[in-house]
């Protein structure tokens, strides 16, 4: 879906910061004086350049898809839009940083995968965006082909999102825009068929094992509790936000300012997010124009309360603190937490932790745990321009970003898991509590000359620039272990229990700091060429330098060229109807240097910062005294990861009917950063280098059709898709050791397992293909072999409709994906009759092989070989379409206002995520993730909303 | 005025870009905080004495042995708390990509595998010989300090050698089978090397503890945490008997116990006092167990325990009256030649959590109880003190368990307290690397090979007595050599157990006295099998991750 946005078509590309109305004034470097408004598509560094002249594979997502969405984060909103990326994501807990971002496929198979972001032409380390208000948002640009992505050459491989916010408009005099939603969320539901309070029992009974045990039949059919535990752990999350925006502009200055506040409700307990965000931007230029500047400031807060599992992997499978759990297999027959505390708690259960997951996880969202995340961000820019002559212009652009993320983590000491360790310990006081900060400053400063001319049918742009970019990252946490219950208060530091030297184990508080200074140097330069708007060629070649490398393999050239031909232009199509009809090619290449696979919150840029160096660290040794230990083995050889893509495309628009673009790509990323195997003898099975190919294949296509354009109805269907498949080509060492495996000839994350084909009529086990096909019971891992399926979908994209008649107006977006796959684990939990004493099971269970019950595709409860987990029994496939966003509204049109002081109104309610049709059976498909435990999921969401412009 | 003003933005603009041109290279020249590599680090003796102590010791842990040996032998059956780890392994699936073989979540934490663990340790040897050739120790005091940090290196090389022997030669007592991979140097990144013959190695282990043995004197510090020549002469005699050189195992035991200064830990006082405990009684003295009886009292447990809780004495206060309890409870050091030591807080696995995941008691969410013949074991025989210390008292045996149906094996509550924590954390205790006793069984194998039962029969006798309150510890008459060496394997599997032996000894002596793995027919949820004498599973496989990064090694047979 591109966005139109109103620019003048002029042969200059280099306006600064937004795109902004053209005055008459600035057309004097129109060729032809035209003053007619068309479609500008957004390059790189701040380029703009008209839809039909631009030689790059783009896309485009405006304003009018990101509004009026109760998403915490922008890229909730662009799955479905627009093909060639895949936003998926991986957690719905309010203000999560977990996403799955690919565009045209996963490039690397061990180092980043993530884009490269830039917001308001300063590139950034975040990559969720949870402090930046969708409202301030203009523009939302992907980069796919070498062309559009070599201009960012040394970050770029994975592709490139540029996010342009909104701005002013000289002349335009104020306006005032007011926006309100109110959401409530739902967690969506499992389809895995779980028991019920009886039907639990009545496997424990059958199992000879639990409570169910020591009922008798009878008891069992008259059993009365049967607890809705989601109702314990989940909740309908009520959210609001709201947006305050005022522009204005006069003749040589426009600002752009807006205030937001959003308030979202997590819809598992205890899980919240609230933000508060404000922006700025400001441009002028002089009175003749030769002079442009702008300043950007934006500045956000929020403050989320999360669980303690979304970002500590190291619970995601512990039925204990891990609350995902609690209303899947939570006892059915047992009641809710009767207990007012974690202490009551104790008392009445004491260690019995086993038998009361339920009630224990009940107290951890019911305080006994806090995790609450606060983050502050500043980004703020200036960027000035001056055209020394008419074809000659100086620019430099310089910004910093600094985020300060702050958690802080209690354990209460009123809460059941602290004094369950206090008592196993044998102190009196029990809890902790853990305050830490991670501060993210990077400055970016890019200058750039840039020529630009027409001669006759010719026209030239050059550009050389420099881009500079250090990053400073510094972490500091402490702990404080011991809490007195009766001054503590989460955050405030009351109530700690002093250190005592005579019980040096306990109270003992911690502390630590890292710093981490990073920074990337480039130089390049850009071509353009035009002939009378018909054929045109661009190029770029960049010299990039990375910190991370040895000098010897610091820089690294990256280079583009490329082509098109507007063949509407041509003679013989003067009355073919098409508007649009060009052709276009590129080819060239893009680097990555991002070794590590950045989590929430962290800086891709500063990790692993001297990989290619043996590293010692003093470390708390044997005895807890000093010791040296050896903890980096190097690679002196590491280099940049370097991707080739070579694209061809059609962009096309037929009497304004029929709008779109296909494109095909091949993509060779070499030199890949991976795992290389390593002989045991060096200490370390693995070290992280450059080996193997990997090749991404695609195409990808998106339509429109205006079906009806009158005065009183517009209706329109658009679809776009996106095939892409994943292939590694090559590698000198492979890793077949585990499930999912990344194999020579397969794709990325391929599952590597044994084939399940059912139960054995005879005795109830399990059956499965060995490696030669033959059934056995007992499968080794040798047997497994490579399914060819792994996590990544290969067809996605997105449909949908806009229907608009008088005011009424009503949108659909439906996204899809297929072809990936997911190995529920968690189904593997609830299908596991070794844990029917303790957690609940599906009532599947219940049809059971036994000698009476032959044939039966559930294997004997006491099958010998049920704990494999090798098998393919539980990869399920992860397509869904799923209904993204319905809004329905109507627009109050000026008349219609009469008197009011208001120039318009817009009411509507819209849905997220409000039906999936898949046939998994987990919460949510939609994460790419391999296996499918530990999922916090999206939610569905219905909000109401209004926007008033004043 | 317009062109003055616009003239400045243009120089602000270049000499700000000029500013940048100039100090760019700062981006890409950057030294890390705290970056320290090998030429700096390798200056001093002091800095190589930290380097042994980090890279070393804090890397040596054969817990995954330990656990290994206990769930895929007869030691341990599935706990009440347990959700199903390791289920696989204790039914004999394993194969090269087994965690804890290759690495993974081995229980509930993450570990490497065997293969790697010893080898990490051989790798980090090696290192800090290669850096120690830099530093040139300057008085004689420093020379000695010097030479008895790459002996202590050396000795624990050759220990960790000796490990990956035992179980991953398919036979140790053929000097050309197939050994493990030698490393003798800091390879290169790209080393690729084949398995040596078992002779090549055990030359190497050998010049390593003769090196080690004429540096290192007997330990003057009454806990044996570091490595002394009782270390070095221990792993000498254990790795003799391995590979069959039984005199040579003999006179290495014998070295051990008459150099050690140590003595087998009593199995008495029976009744006594703690101070460890909170309470005192009523007068203000030390509290007391009172009379010990054969269903003990909830103040006896107490004392003996080393507990606060009235009903369990659930171990948390520490401490006991009785010795051998005391030993295993990390307050005293007892027969211990060498321990890894495990603080409370800080570096080093904690080895209770992998029978007990919170506490060692019913309601700690037990993984695994005592194997029910083991436990029958040391409970039917009158006077063994490791009815009472290894076993908690919280814990709940099912009388009629051999009646009870399969899936009830988890309410048959036989809590392991061999590992009972210590003061101040409930899971972790001092790795036990060798103890007196197996010296002991280690002189009686090599009187049996050498047709002396009755001086085998001694031996035995001697331990049984030590772990005996009620001095009624009897051991019969050797009839025959297999007789012994079933008598010799019955006294290890109890005094040994958990401790990483049982898997060993079943490989190595099983056959010769005509035994096998001995589950109880309950000791698992399902059907219980043993693993037959000979089974090839009796070798590990070589890691899948070792095979697909260096295709020169040899995998062991039948994987």
């Amino acid at each position: 879906m591109n966005v139109k946005l109103s620019v003048l078509t002029v042969g200059v590309l280099f306006f600064t910061g937004q795109t902004v109305l053209a005055q008459e004034k600035d057309s004097k470097n129109s060729k032809d004086k035209e003053t007619k408004l068309e479609e500008v598509v957004v390059l790189g560094y701040s380029k703009t350049a008209t839809k039909a002249k631009t030689t790059t594979s783009s896309v485009t997502v405006g304003s009018e898809t990101l509004e009026n969405r109760p998403n915490i984060s922008v890229l909730n909103s662009i799955q479905g839009t627009a093909p060639g990326i895949v936003v998926n994501s991986a957690s719905g807990s309010p203000g999560s940083g977990k996403f799955n971002i690919l565009i045209r496929g996963a490039s690397s198979l061990n180092g980043s995968t993530d884009p490269l972001y830039v917001v308001d032409g300063v590139i950034t380390s975040g990559s969720q965006f949870r402090n930046l208000n969708s409202y301030d948002i203009d523009t939302f640009s992907i980069l796919k082909d070498a062309q559009a992505t070599a201009i960012y050459g040394n970050r770029a491989a994975n592709g490139v999102v540029v996010i342009t916010t909104k701005g002013g408009k000289f002349n335009s005099g104020m306006k005032v825009s007011y926006d309100a939603l109110t959401s409530f969320s739902k967690l969506p539901t499992s389809d895995y068929n779980m028991s019920d309070g009886r039907q639990l029992l009545q496997i424990q009974k059958n199992l000879a094992t639990g409570k169910g045990n020591t009922l008798t039949q009878d008891q069992i059919n008259n059993w009365g509790t049967n607890t809705d535990w989601s109702k314990q752990f989940t909740r309908i999350g009520i959210s609001q936000q709201h947006n305050l925006s005022i522009t204005g502009g006069g003749e040589n200055i426009n600002n752009f300012l807006s205030l937001g506040y959003l308030d979202s409700e997590g819809t598992v307990r205890s899980t919240d997010f609230k933000r508060f965000t404000m922006r700025n931007n400001l441009n002028g230029k002089s009175k003749n124009g030769k002079l442009t500047f702008g300043a950007i400031m934006g500045l956000g807060y929020s403050r989320r309360n999360q669980l303690d599992d979304e970002t500590n992997t190291g619970i995601s499978n512990n039925t204990l603190q891990n609350p995902l759990f609690g209303s899947v297999l939570s006892l059915p027959y047992a009641t809710p937490s009767p207990y007012a505390n974690g202490l009551e708690l104790y008392n009445a259960i004491k260690g019995d932790a086993t038998n009361n997951r339920h009630w224990i996880l009940q107290d951890n969202i019911n305080g006994g745990i806090r995790n609450r995340f606060t983050e502050l961000s500043i980004s703020a820019n200036a960027n000035v321009n001056y055209k020394i002559t008419d074809y000659l212009s100086v620019g430099n652009r310089t910004g910093i970003e600094y985020k300060q993320y702050d958690r802080t983590f209690a354990r209460s000491p009123l809460g059941y898991l602290a004094i369950s360790v206090a008592k196993g310990d044998g102190s009196t006081y029990g809890g902790f509590e853990d305050f830490s900060t991670i501060k993210d400053l990077t400055f970016n400063s890019i200058t750039n000359i840039t020529f630009n001319k027409s001669f006759g049918d010719h026209t030239i742009s050059a550009g050389a620039y420099m881009d500079y970019i250090k990053a400073h990252v510094t972490t500091n946490t402490q702990r404080q272990n011991g809490l007195n219950p009766l001054l503590w208060e989460f955050g405030a530091g009351t109530g700690y229990i002093p250190f005592n030297p005579d019980t040096p184990n306990i109270y003992r508080p911690s502390n630590s700091a890292t710093k981490v200074t990073a920074g990337t140097l480039a130089y390049f330069g850009t071509l353009d060429y035009d002939y009378k708007d018909k054929y045109g060629v661009s190029g770029v070649v960049r010299r990039d330098g990375s910190y991370r490398f040895l000098p010897t393999n610091r820089w690294e050239t990256f280079w583009s060229v490329a082509a098109r031909w507007n063949i509407d232009k041509e003679e013989f199509m003067a009355n073919s109807g098409f508007r649009l009809l060009k052709l276009r090619a590129s080819i060239g290449t893009t680097g990555n240097q991002n070794l590590g696979i950045a989590t929430d919150n962290q800086n891709p840029l500063a990790l692993l910062p001297n990989n290619f160096l043996n590293l010692y660290n003093g470390v708390s040794g044997y005895q807890n005294l000093l010791g040296y230990n050896f903890v980096n083995l190097s690679n002196p050889s590491l280099e940049w990861e370097q991707v080739k893509q070579s694209n061809i495309g059609l962009d096309f628009n037929y009497k304004g009917l029929v709008e779109g673009s296909v494109d095909y790509y091949q993509k060779r990323t070499s030199r890949m950063f991976n795992d290389l195997q390593r002989s045991s003898v060096t200490g370390t099975y693995t070290i992280r280098g450059n080996d193997g190919v990997l090749d991404n294949k695609g195409i990808e296509g998106m339509i429109k059709y205006n079906v009806i354009r009158n005065e009183n109805t517009k209706v329109s269907v658009f679809v776009n898709g996106a095939y892409n498949s994943n292939k590694i080509v090559s590698m000198n060492s492979e890793n077949l050791a585990g499930d999912v495996v990344n194999a020579i000839g397969g794709p990325a994350g391929q599952y590597q397992l044994y084939t399940y084909v059912g139960v054995n009529r005879d005795n109830g086990n399990l059956q499965f293909l060995d490696k030669n096909g033959n059934i056995t019971e007992a499968p080794t891992s040798a047997d497994r072999v490579l399914t060819g399926k792994s996590r990544y979908a290969k067809f996605t994209g997105g449909f949908g409709f806009n229907v608009q008649h008088k005011g009424w107006f009503l949108d659909t977006l439906f996204s899809f994906q297929q072809g990936g796959w997911i190995y529920d684990n968690l189904q593997s939990w609830i299908m596991d009759p070794n844990a029917a004493a303790t957690r609940n099971l599906s009532a599947d269970l219940l049809n059971a092989w036994t000698p009476d019950n032959r044939d039966t595709d559930i294997p004997a409860l006491k099958a010998s070989n049920l704990s494999l987990g090798s098998s393919d029994r539980f990869l399920h496939r992860s397509d869904f379409i799923r209904l993204k966003n319905i809004s329905v509204g109507y627009n109050f049109s000026k008349s219609q206002l009469g008197k009011l002081p208001v120039k318009g109104i817009k009411v509507f309610v819209q849905a997220e995520n409000l039906y999936t049709w898949t046939d998994w059976k987990g919460f949510d498909p939609e994460p790419i993730t391999s296996y499918s435990l530990n999922v916090y999921p999206n939610p569905k969401t219905v909000s109401v909303g209004l926007n008033v412009d004043f | 005025m317009k062109r003055i003003i616009n003239t400045i933005l243009v120089v602000a603009t270049l000499s700000s870009a000029a500013f940048t041109l100039n100090s760019c290279q700062d981006a890409l020249d950057i030294k890390q905080a705290g970056q320290l590599e090998g030429e700096d680090l390798y200056t001093s003796v002091a800095n190589l004495n930290e380097v042994l102590n980090g890279s070393v010791y804090a890397q040596l842990d054969p817990i995954d042995e330990i656990y290994f040996t206990a769930v895929f032998t007869d030691e341990v059956k599935p706990g009440s708390g347990s959700g199903g780890q390791e289920y696989t392994l204790h039914r004999h699936f394993l194969d090269p990509s087994s965690p804890i073989i290759t690495g993974g979540t081995v229980g509930t934490v993450a570990s490497d595998g065997i293969w790697l663990n010893n080898y990490r340790v051989i790798n980090r040897v090696n290192r800090l010989l290669e850096g120690a050739k830099s530093i040139t120790p300057t008085t004689v005091e420093e020379k000695n300090t010097y030479n008895a940090i790459l002996a202590q290196a050396r000795a624990i090389r050759a220990y960790c050698y000796v490990q990956l022997e035992a179980y991953f030669s398919p036979d140790m007592k053929d000097p050309n089978a197939l050994g493990v991979i030698l490393l003798t140097d800091v390879p290169s990144t790209e080393a690729k090397l084949p398995r040596a013959k078992n002779q090549d190695v055990y030359n190497f282990i050998n010049a390593d503890l003769d090196y080690a043995r004429g540096i290192l004197g007997n330990s003057t510090t009454p806990r044996r945490y570091k490595v002394d020549k009782n270390f070095v002469n221990a792993v000498a005699a254990r790795f003799n008997l391995y590979r069959g050189e039984m005199a040579l195992a003999k006179q290495n035991a014998e070295l051990v116990i008459n150099g050690s200064g140590l003595s087998l830990t009593l199995a008495t006082p029976i009744t006594g006092t703690n101070a460890a405990v909170p309470v005192t009684e009523a007068d203000g003295s030390v509290f007391q167990s009172g009379p010990f009886s054969d269903t003990p009292t909830s103040k006896w447990n107490i004392a003996f325990y080393g507990g606060i809780d009235e009903s369990t004495g659930n171990g948390i206060a520490g401490g006991s009256f009785n010795p051998y309890r005391r030993m295993w409870a990390d307050t005293e050091n007892g027969e211990a030649i060498f321990s890894l030591n495990r603080l409370p807080l800080g570096a080093g696995a904690a080895i209770g959590g992998k029978w007990n995941t919170n506490q060692s008691n019913i309601s700690g969410a037990p993984m695994w109880f005592w194997g029910r013949n083991l436990y029958n074991m040391f409970k039917n025989t009158p006077g063994d003190i490791r009815k009472y210390a290894y076993v908690d008292p919280s814990s709940n045996p099912n009388p009629n368990y051999a009646s009870a149906t399969a899936g009830n094996t988890r309410t048959d509550g036989l809590v392991i307290d061999k590992y009972p924590g210590k003061t101040s954390t409930a899971t972790r205790n001092d790795i036990k690397v060798f103890r007196l006793s197996e010296m002991y069984f280690i002189i009686a194998e090599a009187e049996v090979a050498a047709g002396n039962l009755a001086a085998a029969r001694d031996k035995i006798q001697q331990v049984r007595v030590a772990r005996n309150f009620q001095g009624a510890a009897t051991t019969p008459t050797y009839s025959s050599a297999q007789a012994a060496y079933a008598d010799i394997l019955k006294e290890r599997r109890v005094e040994l157990a958990l401790e990483g032996h049982r898997f060993l000894d079943l490989k190595r002596l099983a056959v010769a006295a005509n035994v096998s793995m001995d589950r109880n027919a309950t000791d698992d949820i399902i059907d219980v099998k043993n693993l037959p004498n000979g089974d090839y599973r009796y070798t590990l496989p070589i890691p899948i991750r070792e095979i697909s990064a260096n295709p020169n090694v040899k995998q062991n047979d039948k994987y």
